[in-house]
Formats: structure tokens, C-alpha cells, sequence
């Protein structure tokens, strides 16, 4: 292996793992079902020598796979074995920022809620805000195409991107997009935002920064049930109210937050609740208001809390973004699932999740982007059992089958990776799948980088449900 | 030429994509929606024209891009093939996305059959604006910090989505849905020294000086630039070479 000593000259030895207690941390994502041990791990400072890196490995014919903070929900992040990991966290500049023109330029280390620190001062800030944007980081984010929350309202990670330098898999550099806006006619930037890492690397993002809002009202309604919530979404949509965020959180994951450090006074007692938050100007805000709290009592609404300051506001979402870290406590495991269907659809996926969990005899608890009909159920189980590991792949299968079935996608945030490689052929017929094969191996000719992430290795859609497998060293 | 599925509750729409994006705005307006798309209500161009050919929304400071409007299509290829791309849901990221590469695209890959559409409840109050600054001779957005400068904060920008080049001054056509802050932004004009700018009310069509044509490129323009990998996203769309001529 003469490439470890030249990569150990590019980023100097400290910044080489390769010990098996610093692999542990690299061996998988947030999706701890798939683990696979990396050879090394090499941690770059700059972007030359993230391009130095990528030379010397595809030189000597070894994959790799970026890396951010690791909070992927998909197994996206992981090398086959005998593979690097090019960890981006020492990439972490904010090189500009360009207040006039709502632009951020960031190398792809850069934590996501950091952009909006930082440019607070400018009353501007970043959208796109998922759950782990207090860590997780913006190469990440553009490889996955990051959602969250405010998504309902201000769009996914690939809204907001307007430029990319990035590096191919033979070691080339390349800017897609424009800084201006994005546009070039044929959307490289687009096809590489969500290509989760596999078409090549970003070195550095251009981002469209958004004016922090003159008002923000954010509403907790609680509900009898999560039906109720729902129906409430729906009245809220079809009043034409422009929330920027609609979140639903069912009983399990209210007591969760509860119990846990997070908690910010949510009712124990409701079946469900609903965080309604409207941004604008005062007059809108106030307007839109009125017409929200009309929902809510239309769909029943037990009680109605508001976050009247700016330290109510930050509470209330604390306990919504840190409630996938409370559910962390009800088992040794947890499988946060990610699965789309058209928003007047969301009682009937919601029912049905309810039902498989009941058959299956998993615990089940459930917060969802409810505008954007993005479910994301959490099972708790035990890893250590064969059979319910086995189980919970089963139910998340059949709940994406659904989702499907409703009209809509096995994922709408979290990517394909591992998890959902072998669901991808049930939501695309085979001649897409053959355009996105022959456009990976165009960019990507040797499969060195990120190999095969995303697609699907083959095997048809009956086929697919029905694949369980932890082991992806091979 | 119609509407093939609409569906009010989830915001989007399947259409024909030869529909002109006037009657499909016409039709959405009887349920109180929208397509995010500025579109002159008298041309007849069809949404296939635009999605495939324009590159600039003049509504994107609130709606975003051109492409962010698309979330499936049905397309043939120039080899004969049919695909369906995206999903029909406002978030998938399912695959590669085939769909905003597609988006914008000429005819050099295919060509839509149908497109899903992301729709916005329709907002009556919308103001419309049309500002001419003097001695700016840069053509970029992202160049014209000035206008920010006098806009006095961020908060004040309108995101510029046409300009318009004229002998000594660049002319700037500015539209934006009704925020207080723009009427702050149109009182600093007004009182900008060599700065001019009008106003309609609320529920009007735009200023008849508005010039729907220039800030619309000619599909002409789309095959005049070239990107590294253009070749070879053609062969891997249509391995055989096979091209759309321009209609």
C-alpha cells in the first residue's frame, strides 16, 4: 500500500488514521444497521490537498468516500472494504460573504447552523435547516440534498445552492452553476446536489443566503390524535396559508422529549401536536395568523401555546430538532426512517405505520415535516437481535412500498445510500435506472468514488423487498 | 393541451406540457393557486417552451429558480425512449435528479410529454414595480451591489431578476410579491437622485411600459454555450447520438 505513505506526505501523519480505534468512529454514518470498517481515514486541511488525496487514491486504483460530520441517516458515507474515508471537517472556512448579494461562499466543513451565526449580523441566514444542523455539515448537505423544517417554505439544500467547485473522480476540478444564479442551462449543479458523493467532491459551495424575517409566529396545537394534526395541516394548506414550517410530533415522541433534556413543555397529554411557525412581514404574520387559528379550532385543537419571545421560540424547536437524540433513549437502537407521500395522504401512511409497527411488535414513535407529507417514524430496537433487526428492515420496506404506492418517494431527505439501494428499482422503471447507472460510470468510469452509492446493484422490485443485509464490505 | 391531474390539496399539478402557461395560470387562478412563474397573460407560449428554454423567473426572489417549479416529467428521448423522472411530491431524492437536468436543457436530450408542477396559494396582493437606475453598465445581478448600498440593508433587496442594457444606464424591471419593505425600498428611489421608479396598485396587471419579451432569452441562446461533460450527457441520454432539431 504505497499510497498511505503519500497521503501521509500530502496532509502530514497526525491527520492519517489508521489505527482500528480511530477507524471506529468512520465504520458508519448515523444508520448504525450498515458498519463497515475503512482502511484509512485521511483528513485533508485544504482543498489542494483534497485534490492531492483523490489523485493518489485513484492513481492506485483505491476507493474513497467524503465525509462530513457523519449524521447521515442513510449509509451513504461508507467505503467498501480496503477503501479511505476523505474526511472535509478541516475544510471549515467561511471564504465569503457577500451580504448585497445574499451569497456565502463555505468549503464543504462548514456546520450548517454556522452560516446563519455568522451571518446573522447581516439579517440574513441559511434555510435549509435540518435536525443535526447544530453538527452536521454543508458537503454533506449538498450531497444528500438536506431538507428540514423551514423546507416547507423555502425549499431543500438545492434551492439554495447557486455554485459548486468541485473535484472528479480522476483528480479534475470543475465549477458548476452559476454565483449569480445558478442557472447554466444544463443543471450539473443540480445533478450533483443529491448524488450523494458518488459523481464527485465538493471543494466549495456558493449559497443563497435568505433575509431573517421581520416577524415569526410559532404556534404548539395540541390534538387529540395525529389525525387530527393532520387534518389541521391540511386545512392550513388549503387556506393558502404559506407557514414555513409544519411539523407534527405524535404521543411517543412528545414523551420522549419530555423525559429526556430537550424537553420544552410539550403537553404529555395530547395525542399529538403541531408546530405551526409563519415568517413575513407584521402585517402578513398577523394576517396569516388569524386564518391558522381558524384551522385549528375547525380541526379541534385541544390548546394552542405560542411562543411569544424569541427564547419560547428557540425552546420550542429545541425539543422538535433534539427529539431523534431523545428517542435515542427509549432502546439500543434506533432506524429513523424517511419516506414521502402526497400531504392529503398523510392520515392514511400514518395509519398504516401504526399497523405495521403493531405487527411487527416494535415501538414506534413518529415526527414529520407534515407540509411536505416527509414522514420519518423512529423505531426503537435492539441491534443485537438478529431477528428484530431482520424485522425492522422488514417494516421500514413495507412502509416504503406504501409511501410508493400513495404516489410518492422512498425518500425525501435522508438519500438512498446503503439503506434504500435495493428500493430504488420499485420507484424508477429500469430504462431511468439505466440513465442514472451510465451517468454515474460517465463521471465516475472506475467506480472509485463513493462506488455505486445511491443505485441500485440489480435485482428487480420483488426482489428488492426482500433483502437484508449489515455487511457491506463486499 | 390540458390540465391532466390537478390536485388542490397537495399543491400540484400534472399537465400537458404544450398547455400555454397562460391558460394553465388562468385555470389555477379559479382555485386560488398559482404557478411561481412570471408570465406575460397575453403570450401563448407553452410550458414547455419555458421550462425547456428560459432560464430566468422573474418571480424568484419568492418562488425560486425555473427549475424549482418542476418536481416530475415524462419525457421521450431523442431516441424514442420514454422516461419518468422525479416524483410528485414537493420532496424526492430518490436517484440522481434527472428532472432539473433535464429542465432548462434545449431539446439536445428530450423532450417533455407531461410535467408535475409545485403550485402556490395565489396571493392577491401583488405589487408590481418597474425602476430604471442610471449609469450602471454591469449586466450581472450579482454585480449590482449599488442597488443593495441604497437599498440600505438586506432586508430591502429585491432579488433582480431582469435588466436590461441601454445605451448609457442599465435599466433594471423589478417585480416582487407586496412586502412593506419593498414600498421602503421604492420611497428610497423615489428619492435617489437620477432614479425613477412607478408603482401600480395592488390587483393590476403590470405597467403597461412593462416589456414582457426582453427579459426572456431566445431559445436560440441555449445552444451557444458549451460545459465540460455536454458530449457525453448527450451520449449517455441518447447512446446513438440521436438529436432533437430545433422546431
Amino acid at each position: 500500500m504505497k499510497w498511505l505513505p503519500q497521503l501521509s506526505k500530502i496532509v502530514g501523519k497526525e491527520h492519517l488514521l489508521t489505527s482500528a480505534a480511530d477507524l471506529l468512529a468512520y465504520e458508519s454514518d448515523a444508520l448504525s444497521l450498515f458498519r463497515c470498517e475503512p482502511a484509512a481515514v485521511v483528513l485533508p486541511n485544504n482543498q489542494q490537498q483534497v485534490v492531492d488525496c483523490v489523485k493518489v487514491l485513484s492513481a492506485a486504483n483505491v476507493c474513497f468516500t467524503a465525509r462530513g460530520a457523519g449524521t447521515g441517516l442513510s449509509a451513504g458515507a461508507l467505503v467498501p472494504k480496503g477503501g479511505v474515508i476523505i474526511g472535509l471537517n478541516r475544510l471549515n472556512k467561511i471564504i465569503e460573504v457577500d451580504a448585497a448579494s445574499r451569497l456565502v461562499v463555505v468549503e464543504p466543513g462548514v456546520v450548517n447552523a454556522r452560516i446563519s451565526q455568522h451571518v446573522a449580523k447581516h439579517g440574513l441566514r441559511y434555510a435549509p435547516d435540518p435536525a443535526s444542523q447544530s453538527v452536521c455539515t454543508i458537503g454533506g448537505n449538498v450531497a444528500e440534498n438536506a431538507g428540514g423544517p423551514m423546507c416547507f417554505r423555502h425549499g431543500s439544500t438545492t434551492n439554495h445552492v447557486r455554485q459548486v467547485k468541485v473535484v472528479l473522480a480522476d483528480g479534475s476540478v470543475e465549477t458548476w452553476g452559476h454565483p449569480a444564479h445558478g442557472n447554466d442551462g444544463i443543471d450539473l449543479r443540480g445533478l450533483f446536489c443529491g448524488s450523494e458523493g458518488s459523481l464527485a467532491i465538493a471543494l466549495e459551495v456558493h449559497l443563497n443566503l435568505t433575509p431573517l424575517p421581520e416577524a415569526v409566529s410559532t404556534s404548539l396545537v395540541a390534538f387529540a390524535s395525529v389525525e387530527n394534526a393532520c387534518d389541521c395541516v391540511s386545512a392550513i394548506v388549503k387556506e393558502g396559508i404559506e407557514a414555513a414550517a409544519l411539523e407534527v410530533m405524535d404521543q411517543q415522541a412528545i414523551q420522549a422529549v419530555e423525559d429526556s433534556l430537550y424537553r420544552s413543555g410539550m403537553p404529555r397529554d395530547a395525542g399529538a401536536i403541531l408546530i405551526v411557525e409563519i415568517e413575513g412581514d407584521s402585517d402578513y404574520v398577523n394576517s396569516q395568523q388569524i386564518l391558522a387559528e381558524d384551522c385549528f379550532s375547525r380541526t379541534g385543537a385541544l390548546s394552542i401555546k405560542m411562543a411569544n419571545t424569541s427564547a419560547q421560540r428557540a425552546l420550542l424547536w429545541k425539543g422538535r430538532k433534539n427529539a431523534g437524540g431523545a428517542l435515542g433513549q427509549l432502546a439500543p437502537d434506533s432506524y429513523v426512517m424517511d419516506g414521502v407521500v402526497p400531504p392529503s395522504k398523510l392520515s392514511e401512511i400514518m395509519r398504516f405505520v401504526d399497523e405495521v409497527a403493531e405487527r411487527y411488535e416494535l415501538p414506534c414513535a413518529n415526527l414529520f415535516h407534515a407540509g411536505d407529507g416527509n414522514i420519518h417514524p423512529h423505531f426503537a430496537y435492539d441491534g443485537s437481535d438478529e431477528s428484530q433487526s431482520k424485522d425492522v428492515e422488514d417494516a421500514g420496506c413495507e412502509i416504503l412500498q406504501k409511501c410508493l404506492n400513495l404516489g410518492g418517494s422512498i425518500t425525501g431527505e435522508h438519500g438512498v445510500g446503503l439503506e434504500k439501494q435495493h428500493l430504488l428499482a420499485a420507484q424508477y422503471g429500469a430504462e431511468e435506472i439505466d440513465i442514472m447507472l451510465r451517468i454515474s460510470n460517465g463521471f465516475n468510469p472506475q467506480q472509485l468514488l463513493n462506488p455505486n452509492r445511491g443505485l441500485p446493484l440489480g435485482g428487480g422490485c420483488a426482489e428488492a423487498f426482500h433483502r437484508h443485509s449489515r455487511d457491506v464490505s463486499r | 393541451m390540458n390540465i391532466i391531474d390537478l390536485s388542490c390539496a397537495d399543491q400540484t399539478v400534472v399537465v400537458d406540457a404544450e398547455m400555454s402557461v397562460a391558460n394553465l395560470q388562468q385555470e389555477l387562478e379559479e382555485h386560488s393557486l398559482i404557478l411561481g412563474v412570471l408570465h406575460d397573460p397575453t403570450s401563448s407560449m407553452s410550458l414547455s417552451d419555458l421550462f425547456m428554454h428560459s432560464r430566468h423567473n422573474m418571480w424568484q426572489g419568492s418562488y425560486g429558480y425555473l427549475r424549482d417549479q418542476v418536481l416530475a416529467g415524462n419525457w421521450r428521448l431523442a431516441n424514442g425512449k420514454i422516461i419518468d423522472t422525479g416524483a410528485k411530491v414537493v420532496k424526492s431524492v430518490a436517484g440522481y435528479d434527472l428532472t432539473r437536468l433535464l429542465i432548462g436543457s434545449g431539446l439536445r436530450f428530450a423532450k417533455c410529454n407531461t410535467l408535475t408542477l409545485r403550485l402556490r396559494p395565489l396571493r392577491r396582493e401583488l405589487y408590481y414595480y418597474r425602476i430604471t437606475l442610471a449609469n450602471y453598465l454591469t449586466y450581472s445581478h450579482y454585480e449590482l451591489q449599488p442597488m443593495s448600498a441604497i437599498a440600505d440593508g438586506p432586508q430591502h433587496i429585491i432579488l433582480a431578476s431582469h435588466f436590461k442594457l441601454r445605451k448609457d444606464y442599465l435599466e433594471v424591471v423589478e417585480l416582487e410579491v407586496g412586502e412593506r419593505t419593498t414600498l421602503d425600498l421604492l420611497r428610497k428611489f423615489n428619492d435617489a437622485p437620477g432614479l425613477t421608479a412607478m408603482c401600480s396598485r395592488p390587483d393590476s396587471p403590470p405597467h403597461p411600459d412593462f416589456d414582457w419579451n426582453s427579459w426572456h432569452y431566445p431559445s436560440s441562446a441555449i445552444n451557444d454555450f458549451a460545459l465540460p461533460h455536454f458530449e457525453q450527457l448527450c451520449l449517455t441520454l441518447c447512446p446513438n447520438g440521436e438529436r432533437f432539431t430545433s422546431e
